[in-house]
């Protein structure tokens, strides 16, 4: 049989804005969505701490009830699952949402409510993904993924809440508190 | 649902490492804090599913006064997985700088001219044969601010959503026999000769317009195989 290999990846680059940004893409559900209506908010920083800008932020997530859309049937059709947005001049960026359910993990395990987040930009050679979880340890404790990531750095990827409905985190690509990441 | 299909990490060599000393930018942005392999739980193994927007949103070229300005092209983008399926419904995006070099966008502050009748990107879904077609034009080189004399060789950005969140791809695509293209600090990233050569256009006459654009083929192949090989 034929087998392919994948086409290389190449830098994001600076000028994408016009292809790939709509004025919605940041927001994620509709009026009619389920479950607690939430902004995410996070930073992008760069080896040396500064705000790296131009950058586009992707998002993945849950409905309310952890279904995912395409996955399954019954997910809510008000929560559009994927979110797109671009780094501001100081690196942060914003989407709008619900807060995720337990999604399905490997076998009949649940999983933390969580979000993934695909990060591309120029000096990026491919994307960075990484996963941010709601601050809820009861969930953490038993969460596959999380509980199989170093200790000393897992707490980095768990937002933290700043005021009703609003979660906040960091993407440090490099220095001390380097966020941990998946390569591509 | 495709919780079956295998996602195999990318490998330097027929990737770009995220550090290269062919990219200088890499250097405060690769990421230190790198583990293992993506997880592929239910959440890697989903991801959005598209709509068709109008054909319209395919040419680049046509402008309220007129056609753009400079060699125009139609590009045959055909996606498949690793198994070399066609891949259905994937959306494809793409955007490049005009014939001039020059890109519309406010960070590109270079002398040089705009073009009011190109738009500066396209999107459009794969129909059953994997197949999404641009009508464009073959956008100029330009030079990177600041970077000692290195100017990008005619290039298309192009980002394809596959069956997964977990087969997403960004890149770009080159015009093959380019004298910019050895010289290309991003093209060389990619350490595997081969692999760069697969982000090289084929001519193609019979994916042209007689008498208004030459033809190009493109095949986008996304990570994502089978988990039990196929017959044959
Ligand atoms: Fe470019």
């Amino acid at each position: 049989m034929t087998r392919l290999t994948p086409t290389p990846s190449q830098t994001l680059g600076p000028f994408f804005a016009h292809g790939l940004l709509r004025p919605n893409d940041g927001n994620l559900a509709g009026p009619d969505a389920m479950g607690e209506r939430i902004v995410l908010r996070g930073i992008l920083r760069d080896h040396e701490g500064a705000g790296v800008r131009d950058a586009l932020i992707e998002l993945w997530q849950a409905d309310a009830k952890g279904r995912y859309p395409g996955r399954d049937a019954d997910a809510d059709p008000a929560v559009n699952g994927f979110g797109r947005t671009m780094t501001g001049a100081d690196g942060s960026f914003e989407f709008a949402t619900v807060m995720p359910g337990a999604a399905a993990g490997t076998g009949n395990k649940r999983q933390a409510p969580h979000f993934l987040i695909g990060v591309f930009a120029a000096g990026l050679s491919r994307r960075v993904t990484t996963r941010i979880y709601a601050p809820d340890a009861g969930a953490l404790a038993d969460d596959e993924v999380f509980g199989e990531l170093p200790p000393a750095t897992r707490e980095r990827i768990v937002a933290k809440a700043s005021g009703a409905g609003r979660l906040e985190f960091e993407i440090n690509l490099g220095g001390a508190r380097a966020t941990p990441a998946f390569s591509d | 649902m495709a919780d079956n299909r295998i996602y195999e990490p990318f490998q330097d060599g027929p990737q770009p490492p995220y550090l290269t000393k062919h990219y200088g930018r890499t250097a405060r942005m690769a990421p230190e804090g790198l583990l293992a392999a993506s997880p592929r739980t239910p959440t890697e193994l989903a991801g959005p599913k598209w709509q068709n927007g109008p054909d319209a949103e395919k040419s680049l070229v046509h402008g309220a006064k007129g056609l753009a300005l400079g060699q125009l092209i139609r590009v045959v983008v055909r996606v498949l997985d690793e198994d070399a399926r066609p891949q259905r419904g994937a959306l494809v995006e793409i955007w490049q700088a005009n014939a001039a070099g020059k890109y519309q966008h406010p960070v590109d502050q270079r002398d040089a001219p705009l073009d009011e009748n190109f738009r500066s990107w396209g999107r459009g879904l794969t129909d059953d044969q994997g197949e999404v077609d641009f009508l464009t034009i073959r956008p100029g080189a330009y030079p990177v601010p600041s970077s000692g004399g290195w100017w990008r060789p005619p290039h298309i950005h192009i980002s394809a959503y596959g069956d997964s969140i977990s087969s997403r791809l960004v890149s770009q695509i080159y015009f093959p026999g380019d004298p910019l293209n050895p010289l290309d600090g991003i093209l060389q990233s990619i350490p595997d000769v081969q692999a760069r050569e697969r982000l090289m256009l084929k001519h193609d006459p019979s994916a042209g317009i007689a008498e208004l654009a030459l033809g190009y083929r493109f095949d986008l192949v996304l990570r994502g195989r089978a988990a039990t090989p196929l017959e044959g």
